[in-house]
């Protein structure tokens, strides 16, 4: 649905009209949400030691409203489920009682995307799921913990819509992933990745994520390596000539040409950048990147190469860019006084 | 009688109008607002389908006598049959789409009226090529990354254009001596672009009308539209619900009308004259006497049909059309906005609206990008999924024909068409609006009709049916028409009585492209609006001379929401 919905904005800049006595108020009103935290956290931390009671729990409950990051609070509340709720239920009631705390925060996790707490006790939640509802050997044996598993693959996805480059998130859906009661095909999360990047190719962890399942689908054989890795040359070719300043292309293309190939794929891959280089000469990655295979082809093949042209042009490359980049110009000279070096014995 | 007197008397419910009412009644003053249509928006309006086929048919009537200034809309035809289900039309008499940033967005945020509508984005921009195929216009880099049709250099020199053109423009090296030099030319030249490049670039990003439109002005508006991208969703165009001008003048209608502003419809206006002897020796403004105060004087009286009292008011906005003859040396026009970014070259439009039963293929289909990431489930589907580009029915969309694109339509213009679907509120399921616009260089002879011109590209468009099965559309409804600019004011205000002018005539409005017009009428509103408030002003001797008024008033603010704890 694209249909929106304008919210007027006042000029873009809250208008503060508050005066003194607005001022003091709200002055008023905070130290009244302090006292009240600090009273709260103490009746809540004398509890700790022993107190199972719902009541507790719902103490535990306003307090993490307040300040989710307070992670004591967080491993009472586990210990209240696990010695004063669990102890009394059934599976089925487990299920439901974690189920209501995965739902409780979700919310919390809207409005603090990046807690680690929150996250943790998720994660505890999923892990805690009961076998059931059915009997060891039926179908259904795993279907509660499926069902959690799934929605919160959901969940992570949800995240990775509203910010595709949050780490964290990438972080989780691996954990999800891996966690699964009836793990998902890899294909199918390489086509995520694929969805992601073709979104935006500027997200490093939706590369990393496609180098990690390649390596896994091409060590088990379901992917012929070869082909695979000429379509990621193709698809890092389009990428590169649309935008040469993309950092993260470029460490995926690194990472390419490290998984094999040999002189070949170096020399035409080289060639393939000197064309973009040819058409942006100011493109600092393409040069990097010419200089860095170069040197990795005098290290691996110097056999097989014309050695002294290749560090001639390695040198020419390193003097453009000194000059395109003179912040890093000591860098440089470095790198090549390395070049010549090489094979010298130390003194 | 008090409820008769007004401020200001405003003639016209168009976007223009409508936007003006909506800002004076907000700043406080008393405003009527008069139209001799029963309905809001005057050429601007959004009508059901039979109150579109009456407009035709009214105006196909009246333009039958040829008129020494051609009158707005001539040499309308349409298809004899309605179709059924009339008012879940919206049809616009004024197609656009609204760029997500600029003066329309900014006045429909600063004044509220922006929860008065919906909207919706534009789904995709494509454009006709020679050959009968229609391709997917890229407008974002996510675009240019993803297309198969574009080579790698051509990806490179796109981006670095597009780069360019979005980013500041003042000074750079590349315009040096070529800000006149066409577009197209620019593009080719400067930035090694390939014909088809520089026509998807000059025809469906930046919307030229004619092969001739001259660089500077050109970018400037290509930048516009570039930074609108993103905003709301990747297209930089956002769509109003209910044939989106018409239902946008209505909301600033109702914003004036919360704001005490009485409006008028469907009545014609029977006189309006001077009320007081025009001031010939005053130069300074200031009316001399005390007993000036004492009456409450007023400039105008109006009197409409079938409408009991005489209203009076200090100031008069209004189109040329409302003039009465005895008033035309009195009248001052607004001087235009000053952006100069539109082609000269064009001096009247051909228009066909059309409605179709079915969806049009504007969008060709990825195939999936390399076989291995194909799930089980996909393997079944992989035969129809890899045979053919299969087109994709879109909603709300654009379809360009740049020049020389189809067999018998024009070599030097550009043509447009502004689909609309269900989704944008103005169709009944299963139908289509199709706004059809093609720019003319002078008035066609008079044995042309606007049919004939326009019926190279509609023939075109019925050709790509979503639908497989139904490889020619046979249109519903179609009706056709040449739009001519709004008239000026035969005499711009003379300097006699430049300081005293109380009959404001807004700048006409020059023809423009589809996401050109919003923007144009509000920079025109806004215009008229601090005219207005200088001469309302100057009546009741105000002395905030100096004193800016903005546009729209603060909204109220609200109340500090205090749910940081509440999950």
């Amino acid at each position: 649905m694209y249909s929106t919905y304008l919210q007027p904005r006042q000029h873009n800049v809250k208008r503060t009209r508050q005066t003194a006595e607005e001022r003091e108020a709200r002055k008023r009103k905070e130290q009244a949400k302090i006292e009240e935290f600090t009273n709260l956290s103490q009746m809540v931390l004398s509890k700790a030691d022993g107190d199972w009671s719902q009541d507790a729990f719902n103490l535990t409950t306003r307090l993490l409203q307040v300040n989710p990051e307070f992670y004591t609070i967080w491993n009472y509340r586990r210990e209240i489920l696990i010695n004063g709720t669990f102890v009394k239920s059934s599976p089925d009631e487990v299920k439901s009682v974690l189920t209501d705390e995965l739902a409780m925060t979700m919310s919390a996790l809207r409005a603090h995307p990046k807690v680690y707490w929150i996250w943790n006790h998720r994660r505890w939640c999923l892990e805690s799921v009961p076998n059931g509802p059915g009997q060891e050997s039926e179908p259904s044996y795993l279907g509660w913990k499926q069902s959690a598993w799934d929605r919160e693959l959901f969940v992570v996805e949800k995240m990775l819509d509203a910010d595709p480059r949050n780490f964290h998130a990438w972080n989780y859906r691996r954990y999800v992933l891996a966690g699964m009661p009836n793990p998902k095909p890899e294909a199918a999360e390489l086509a995520y990745t694929s969805r992601k990047i073709e979104a935006n190719f500027s997200n490093f962890s939706a590369w990393h994520q496609r180098s990690k399942i390649l390596t896994s689908l091409w060590a088990q054989g379901k992917l012929d390596e070869a082909k695979s890795r000429e379509e990621e040359f193709e698809l890092l070719r389009n990428a590169m000539y649309t935008d040469p300043n993309d950092q993260s292309v470029w460490m995926y293309h690194r990472w390419l040409v490290g998984t094999g190939g040999g002189k070949t794929i170096l020399e035409r891959e080289i060639t393939a950048i000197q064309e973009l280089l040819d058409e942006q000469p100011d493109s600092k990655w393409c040069m990097e990147s010419i200089v860095h295979y170069k040197r990795h082809l005098l290290k691996s093949c110097a056999d097989e190469v014309d050695v002294t042209s290749l560090s001639g042009e390695c040198k020419e490359l390193y003097k453009r860019l000194e000059e395109l980049d003179p912040a890093r110009r000591r860098r440089y000279q470095e790198l090549v006084l390395m070049d010549v070096n090489r094979g010298k014995p130390r003194k | 009688m008090e409820e008769c007197q007004f401020d200001a008397v405003i003639f016209g419910t168009g976007l223009v109008e409508s936007m003006t009412a909506a800002a004076l009644s907000k700043a406080g003053y008393k405003v009527a607002h008069i139209d001799v249509n029963p309905y809001y928006g005057g050429d601007e309006a959004s009508l059901s389908l039979e109150e579109f086929v009456q407009w035709a048919d009214q105006a196909s009537s009246s333009s039958s006598e040829p008129s020494s200034p051609p009158s707005r809309f001539q040499r309308v035809s349409r298809s004899p049959g309605v179709p059924p289900q009339s008012r879940q039309y919206s049809i616009c008499l004024q197609p656009a789409v609204i760029p997500s940033t600029g003066p329309l967005i900014a006045s429909l945020v600063s004044s509220g009226c922006a929860k008065y509508s919906g909207f919706r984005l534009v789904d995709c921009v494509s454009m006709y090529d020679s050959s009968g195929r229609v391709k997917s216009v890229p407008g974002s880099k996510e675009d240019i990354f993803k297309s198969k049709e574009i080579s790698l250099i051509e990806k490179r020199r796109l981006m670095r254009f597009l780069t360019f053109a979005a980013g500041d423009l003042d000074g750079r090296q590349e315009l040096e001596g070529k800000r006149d030099m066409p577009f197209v030319e620019f593009l080719k030249t400067t930035f090694t672009l390939s014909d088809d490049i520089a026509n998807v670039i000059a025809y469906s990003l930046a919307y030229c009308m004619s092969t001739t439109e001259p660089t500077l002005p050109t970018l400037r508006r290509l930048q516009r539209y570039l930074r609108s991208a993103g905003r709301y969703g990747p297209s930089p165009f956002l769509i109003g619900h209910y044939g989106c001008l018409g239902d946008i003048a209505q909301g600033f209608c109702r914003a004036a009308a919360v704001s005490g502003g009485v409006y008028i419809l469907g009545r014609k206006v029977t006189n309006i004259s001077r009320a007081l002897p025009t001031k010939t020796e005053e130069k300074d403004g200031l009316p001399s006497s005390s007993d000036e105060k004492e009456k409450l004087a007023f400039n105008y009286d109006i009197d409409l049909e079938d409408f009991p009292d005489t209203l009076s008011c200090n100031l008069i906005i209004s189109s040329p059309t409302y003039i009465p003859s005895a008033l035309k040396e009195e009248t001052l026009q607004v001087p235009p906005p000053s952006r100069k970014e539109f082609d000269s070259n064009v001096s009247c439009l051909a228009r066909c609206v059309a409605i179709l039963d079915q969806a049009l293929a504007l969008r060709t289909q990825d195939p999936q990008r390399s076989a291995p990431e194909r799930t089980e489930e996909d393997e079944e589907d992989s035969q129809t999924a890899e045979t053919a580009l299969k087109g994709v029915g879109v909603d709300t969309a654009i379809l360009v024909f740049p020049p020389s694109s189809v067999t018998g339509g024009s070599t030097a213009h550009s043509a447009t068409v502004l689909i609309n679907g269900e989704g944008s509120l103005s169709t009944p399921k299963d139908r289509w609006l199709v706004y059809i616009t093609l720019p003319l260089s002078q008035q066609p002879e008079a044995s042309i009709s606007a049919e004939v011109l326009l019926k190279p590209y509609l023939d075109a468009l019925l050709l790509l049916s979503a639908d497989p099965s139904h490889s020619l559309i046979n249109p519903l409804f179609t009706t056709f028409y040449l739009e001519n600019p709004a008239p000026p004011s035969t005499t711009p205000g003379s300097s006699l009585h430049a300081e005293s002018n109380s009959y404001l005539v807004p700048a006409p409005l020059p023809l423009v492209s589809l996401p050109d017009f919003p923007d144009e009428a509000a920079l025109n509103a806004e215009s008229t609006f601090k005219k207005a408030i200088k001469v309302l002003r100057s009546v009741s001797n105000e002395n905030k001379e100096d004193e800016e008024l903005d546009f729209w008033p603060p909204l109220p603010s609200d109340e500090d929401a205090d749910d940081d704890n509440e999950w």
